[in-house]
């Protein structure tokens, strides 16, 4: 009995031993085929951070007060800035092509449209009387300043955060949309919050404050940027990251997009949304601002949030306006 | 010849044990005493088996050469010209379907159809070509093969997704367009580059290696010729006769043997010289040249898609038009392919650059669109049709590229079949006149070893 059972485990080893991989040979085996899963072109993981400069102290809020009533359309003041925008006939504006309810192009027509279109489409009302005299210039969210320091476009109507930061670069009109950064998750995966994030990829797009404040985070996730946040949500479907991290109002532009994803979390910053405008014209801001306050109390701000943003995001008043 | 064999003998007899004791010969002597010592009919059999022997030998050595020739000829014709059309095939089809989803994508609703109908058989393509090249390829290149062969399932699936978020109107379409591309240009079509190097440096060295110097052979022809005239003088001066006429016959018949190979293979090697330059060599440039001119239009149509955020594909744009016609429109891909190419082939490409001249300029018109905000009239132009509009540009140089391209691909096939026409009957006619020299060889000495009978 004992010897036939230790013949047997010898053969049993024997067999194995010739059935093992041969010589080591690494002929590829089909079955050992894994997929490859592409990426975005220019993803960085991680993602760089930018550093924070020594941010001065300030009310990131506080704008130029409107001064007297505000000038007529086609009757700009002689030697401002809308006098000179009035002299070349169309306001150029600075605007993102690729944001779901702020700035996207419609479908059928083509034509650009959403929240932010509208708020520069009022602007160019203000000025011309025509809301059709603005050329829209669709820049990437690193170009913002740039253009504005260029004087490439005339204002940046593009979620831009006011920041004490940027305020040293260029200046802001008051808040026109209220937004603080959240998460977008895939639903159902039991990620409720930054906690439960930790060592895991929260993507947003490159040279954003987002980017900061995810490496900010205690919880330690890993930022991944994109050029776009389209990019991002690409890789949240993908599973090549496990959640994005923007404000709310363009995390609701990419849920609806893909209904399996929701916006969830706790605000882990505020950030003010203003128009940016070129440091220096300070008339052309307190005329912005002076706009803004017709638009607060005409109900223009809440009928253009109600086309867009009132079924996604809820009824919201419009931001109570900070001067200096 | 024989008389050299003698000593060689006496020298190979190792230790000489009884040659020391009983001829104590002096070294210098050895030659001249060798000679002395043998008789003539002796020595006439010796040098008729050397020079039949070398005359086999040359004989052998030279069909052997142009059965190698032929051999190679015909691979190049029936392997490895085709070989090299299916790796092209691949190579444009997936850089055709990268430009051709791109453009498409611009339009606005749903895509044209023509360009959609292009799409789905440039993917056909792609794929037939994938499976025949799989199976002559070495292991490296299958490698390689298989990238491009794991991806393109990957690649048709976002560019469909991509599709799918355009037609219901969400901006997410351009995002699967632009990772749909990025592996395209990043991985699939790096990977299918390298694999058509490799199949045109293949061709390449066959029709080097067909068309090279026979040096052995002419080696062996040379000793043997030599061998000739040496048997010559011999048989002249113990003989007394000044001609041998079977010796004379056998250079006659050599002389022959060496006249019909030297310009068979002149001319073979020409042909092949010829199918190298401006046929496999021109042909690695037009597909570059094709390949760059096509990832320039697809990331022309991206840096639209991308709507302001498309900095990155304006670069890579400007970075494969300078490939393509140089940073100053006077070098890159198609300056190289005017210098290769023959007189013939020039007008094609001219009108290629031209119009490639004219593509870089209307591009810019697109750009300063654009950038300057209007990303309509910019798209417009992109996408106008008409003869002037620049898609009917791009058009224009893609059918010039491809039709030079298709010049120089058939220049590879018909040099080959002239280099093997021009070796046609040698194998045979060698084999003739080898048997001739060796029956000359035999009926020149065979009275006069008869006479000291």
């Amino acid at each position: 009995m004992k010897t036939t059972r230790v013949v047997a485990s010898l053969l049993l080893i024997t067999l194995a031993a010739g059935c093992g991989p041969a010589g080591g040979t690494d002929r590829p085996v089909a079955a050992d085929a894994t997929a490859t899963v592409p990426r975005p072109v220019n993803v960085a993981d991680p993602a760089e951070v930018p550093s924070a400069a020594a941010a001065p102290n300030c009310d990131p809020r506080a704008s130029f007060r409107p001064e007297g009533p505000l000038p007529k359309a086609g009757a700009m003041p002689a030697g401002t800035p809308m006098a000179r925008i009035a002299a070349k006939g169309r306001l150029v504006v600075g605007i993102d092509q690729n944001a779901y309810l702020f700035g996207f192009r419609d479908p059928e027509s083509g034509e650009l449209v959403g929240f932010e279109i509208d708020m520069a489409r009022e602007m160019a009302r203000a000025i011309f009387g025509d809301p059709n005299k603005v050329q829209f210039r669709a820049i990437t969210t690193a170009d913002r300043i740039p253009v504005l320091q260029n004087h490439q476009v005339d204002m940046v109507i593009r979620t831009m955060t006011m920041t004490c930061e940027r305020w040293q670069q260029v200046a802001f009109s008051t808040e026109y949309i209220a937004s603080r950064q959240r998460l977008l998750v895939r639903r159902n995966e039991g990620i409720k919050d930054f906690a439960d994030l930790a060592n895991r990829k929260v993507c947003a797009t490159r040279g954003s404050t987002s980017i900061r404040t995810i490496a900010a985070q205690p919880s330690k996730p890993i930022p991944v940027s994109t050029d776009s946040t389209l990019d991002c949500l690409v890789l949240l479907q993908q599973r090549q990251v496990d959640a994005v991290s923007t404000i709310d109002i363009l995390l609701a532009g990419l849920a609806a997009q893909d209904p399996t994803t929701e916006v969830i979390g706790a605000p882990v910053s505020d950030e003010p949304a203003g128009i940016g405008i070129p440091q220096g014209e300070e008339d052309m801001v307190r005329f912005v601002n002076g706009v803004l306050e017709k638009m607060r109390a005409d109900a223009t701000w809440t009928r253009i949030y109600d086309k867009w943003l009132r079924s996604r995001l809820g009824a919201a008043d419009p931001p109570a306006a900070v001067y200096r | 010849m024989p008389t050299q064999l003698a000593p060689a003998e006496v020298r190979t007899a190792g230790k000489p044990p009884r040659s020391t004791a009983v001829s104590p010969a002096p070294k210098a002597g050895l030659l001249t005493r060798a000679r002395d010592r043998m008789n003539t009919p002796r020595l006439y059999w010796l040098v008729a088996i050397g020079l039949v022997a070398l005359g086999l030998l040359a004989g052998t050595a030279a069909v052997a050469a142009v059965r190698e020739r032929s051999a190679l000829i015909q691979d190049v014709a029936t392997v490895g010209g085709p070989v090299s059309v299916d790796a092209q095939t691949l190579y444009r089809a997936l850089a055709d379907a990268d430009a051709t989803a791109a453009t498409a994508f611009l339009a606005r609703g749903a895509e044209p159809a023509h360009l959609r109908q292009r799409y789905l058989d440039d993917i056909a393509k792609a794929t037939a070509a994938l499976t025949v090249a799989l199976r002559g390829a070495d292991d490296a290149d299958a490698a390689r093969l298989r990238v491009v062969a794991d991806q393109l399932p990957v690649y048709t699936g976002l560019v469909e997704t991509a599709r799918s978020y355009q037609r219901s109107g969400v901006p997410l379409g351009g995002a699967y367009l632009r990772e749909a591309s990025a592996l395209m240009q990043q991985t699939m079509l790096p990977a299918a580059a390298v694999v058509f190097d490799n199949t045109q440096r293949r061709v390449a060295a066959e029709q080097e290696d067909a068309s090279g110097f026979p040096w052995l052979v002419a080696l062996l022809v040379l000793v043997t010729a030599g061998a000739l005239v040496a048997a010559q003088l011999l048989v002249a001066r113990r003989s007394r006769r000044v001609f041998n006429p079977g010796l004379v016959a056998a250079s006659l018949v050599l002389v022959l043997a060496l006249l019909w190979s030297a310009a068979a293979l002149t001319v073979s090697a020409n042909r092949l010289d010829i199918g190298r330059r401006e046929g496999t060599d021109l042909v690695s440039t037009l597909s570059n040249a094709g390949r760059a001119s096509l990832q320039a239009r697809a990331n022309e149509s991206l840096t639209l898609v991308a709507r302001g955020s498309g900095a990155v594909f304006e670069k890579s744009f400007t970075a494969q038009m300078t490939e393509l016609i140089g940073a100053d429109g006077t070098s890159g891909w198609l300056a190289e392919a005017l210098e290769q190419a023959p007189e013939g082939d020039r007008q094609l490409i001219r009108e290629a650059h031209d119009e490639a001249l004219r593509w870089r300029e209307m591009h810019g018109e697109v750009r300063t669109l654009d950038d300057g905000g209007d990303w309509d009239r910019a798209v417009e132009l992109a996408t106008a049709t008409g003869d002037d509009a620049l898609s009917a540009v791009f058009g224009r140089l893609d059918a010039a590229l491809t039709g030079a391209l298709d010049v120089a691909n058939e220049r590879v096939d018909r040099q080959a079949d002239s280099a093997a026409s021009a070796l046609r009957g040698l194998t045979a006619g060698l084999v003739l006149l080898t048997v001739g020299l060796v029956a000359a060889v035999v009926l020149g000495f065979r009275p006069r070893i008869g006479e000291y009978r």
